[in-house]
């Protein structure tokens, strides 16, 4: 129980310092005044005025906290200065279709990982080709390597369409390429650990007591294998946050990482703004779940 | 032992290739920078290794000129990074449970809320984007991370039978955090920021490749794979041979990184 609640206590103080952070990014933003972006170059200086009050820029940085963290616990993350639409609504609108595509590829992750992490502890000989395979899939970068695979299904096959949300098989290809990191991060864990448990004793007792060994492996190591791989699951997926940015923009998916990648190019403040709070949300709660499942699977981290 | 790390095949490529961007001016006829609409868009021959780009650049110098940026600029915010990381975490490691430490705890708490990737591109956008906004946040929070682990390596030595006779003999903080404590932290923490390399190149050039980082027209990895997308079609060249260096840099870090690792 202490664990739990210590583990909570530190996502409270985490996404206290995440909100402050975000408020700051505003606050300080060096480069282009919100206002002067939302009223283009033709403005007087009254007009800046007027805008700066009321959007209460006038006033003293503790009353503009404020009325910023009272805004944040009513759920209302402000309006977008460039396309003036609301923030919440935008975000509800595009969080399920970044959610569907990380979901797919998690699992692609999981499950691809741990097989290539399999097939080279099983396999000795063709080890060192599994182990290129694995380091080169989590070295080439997300962005390039979405931009071949949209040349090569989509102009060179031909296979489907290569942009934009259409649903269906066109999910697929975003989430390969999204999964492809994680995928190296989940197969070198397993690779790890199953190194090391093959070294212990009980591996050895199973061994001379006649089990073949595509079960020992294959059930017993890996078994133990997969708890571990599960305290390493916050790695894979900050990998896949991050990636959703590029693979968004390669493939015209319409989700938050693209709608962030606008707003970063227009100087949109609080649209960057909540989605960085909505994303470091997300990864805290992950992180939150991640520590739980753990604490459940492997009681002793819980001492 | 040094032979045989010179050896390395890694090594060698990422040596030919500063070597390369660093003298690519005497091997190339062509500017980087300069247009020539006569020479738009041409594929890969034998004037042009790597084709040219629509307004007529050669891309082979444009990839070397490129490498500049990304090596150079990386390996310099990322030795920063190491520095600062050193210092800050040595000093919260040294002084733990001191007001400096709960700061530099509650700061590493934050950016450990945040996916490596997303808190730097949005410190970039708050420091006002550019290549010295992207190496500035990617340096910070490298530091943190750095910092952190500092922090727990320090933390762990001080314990140790050696410090504490060091102290019971009457050595200063600064005595132990350069004579004892730095030694034997120092070849681990390299490790770690060797790395750090290829996060660093991969990032760079995706800001740049989002439009955040480098600014057009200096040439870099990120914003030419970027300039491809709209010629995918018809000039694949364009983001193929950037792309195409990127990965093998990170590549041959990788497994540099992987000989490193014990």
């Amino acid at each position: 129980m202490t664990y739990h609640l210590r583990k909570f206590g530190q996502s409270l103080i985490a996404l206290f310092f995440v909100v402050t952070l975000s408020f700051f990014l505003i606050y300080k933003a060096p480069a282009g005044d919100p206002v002067k972006t939302m009223l283009g170059f033709q403005v007087t200086e009254e007009d800046v005025q007027r805008l700066r009050s009321e959007l209460g820029l006038d006033q003293s940085l503790v009353i503009q906290y404020y009325i910023y963290c009272k805004r944040l616990l009513k759920g209302n993350l402000g309006r977008s200065i460039i396309s003036d639409f609301d923030i919440r609504q935008e975000i509800t609108r595009r969080f399920p279709l970044t959610l569907s595509l990380a979901i797919i590829a998690i699992l692609i992750a999981l499950f691809g990982g741990v097989i290539l992490g399999l097939l080279n502890t099983f396999y000795r000989s063709i080890g060192p080709i599994i182990d290129f395979i694995i380091v080169g899939i989590g070295s080439i970068p997300v962005f390039y390597l979405g931009l071949i695979i949209v040349w090569f299904f989509g102009y060179w096959l031909d296979l489907f369409p290569i942009s934009g949300y259409k649903g269906g098989m066109n999910l697929l290809p975003p989430s390969l390429v999204l999964a492809l990191a994680p995928m190296a991060n989940v197969a070198r864990i397993t690779v790890i650990k199953l190194d090391q448990i093959l070294g212990q004793d009980f591996i050895r007792t199973a061994y001379a007591m006649g089990f073949p060994r595509r079960k020992v492996i294959g059930k017993f190591a890996l078994k133990n294998a997969l708890l571990s791989l599960v305290s390493s699951l916050s790695n894979s997926f900050a990998l896949l946050l991050g990636g959703t940015f590029f693979v968004e923009y390669i493939f015209g998916w319409p989700g938050m990482g693209l709608l962030a990648v606008d707003a970063m190019l227009n100087y949109d403040y609080p649209v960057i703004q909540s989605i960085v709070l909505i994303t470091a949300v997300s990864f805290i709660t992950i992180n939150l779940i991640t520590d739980f499942v753990y604490g459940l699977v492997d009681p002793r981290v819980m001492e | 032992m040094k032979k045989n790390r010179l050896k390395n095949p890694s090594i060698i490529f990422l040596i030919l290739v500063g070597i390369l961007s660093i003298a690519i001016n005497l091997f190339s006829p062509y500017d980087s920078i300069q247009i020539n609409y006569n020479a738009s868009l041409q594929p890969p021959s034998l004037k042009h290794f790597f084709g040219t780009d629509s307004f007529g650049r050669d891309i082979f110098t444009r990839t070397f000129y490129g490498a500049r940026i990304s090596l150079f600029g990386s390996a310099f915010s990322l030795f920063s990074s190491m520095v600062i990381g050193l210092a800050f975490g040595g000093m919260a490691g040294l002084f733990r449970g001191k007001l400096l430490d709960y700061f530099f705890s509650l700061f590493s708490l934050t950016v450990w809320s945040f996916p490596f990737i997303v808190a730097v591109i949005a410190l970039t956008a708050a420091f006002g984007r550019g290549v010295f906004a992207t190496f500035f946040a990617l340096a910070v929070v490298n530091a943190v991370l750095i910092g952190r682990f500092v922090r727990g390596e320090v933390i762990a030595l001080r314990e140790r039978d050696f410090i504490i006779s060091a102290r019971a003999i009457g050595a200063g903080d600064s005595h132990i955090l350069f004579q004892h404590i730095l030694p034997n932290i120092l070849p681990s923490v390299l490790v770690t920021t060797i790395l750090s390399f290829s996060i660093f190149i991969t990032t760079e050039a995706g800001i740049s490749f989002l439009g955040l980082g480098v600014q057009p027209p200096t040439p870099s990895w990120g914003f030419m794979i970027r300039d491809g997308i709209h010629y995918i079609g018809t000039a694949w060249w364009i983001s193929f041979f950037p792309g195409l260096l990127l990965t093998l840099c990170v590549v041959s870090t990788s497994f540099l990184a992987e000989k490193l690792n014990p």
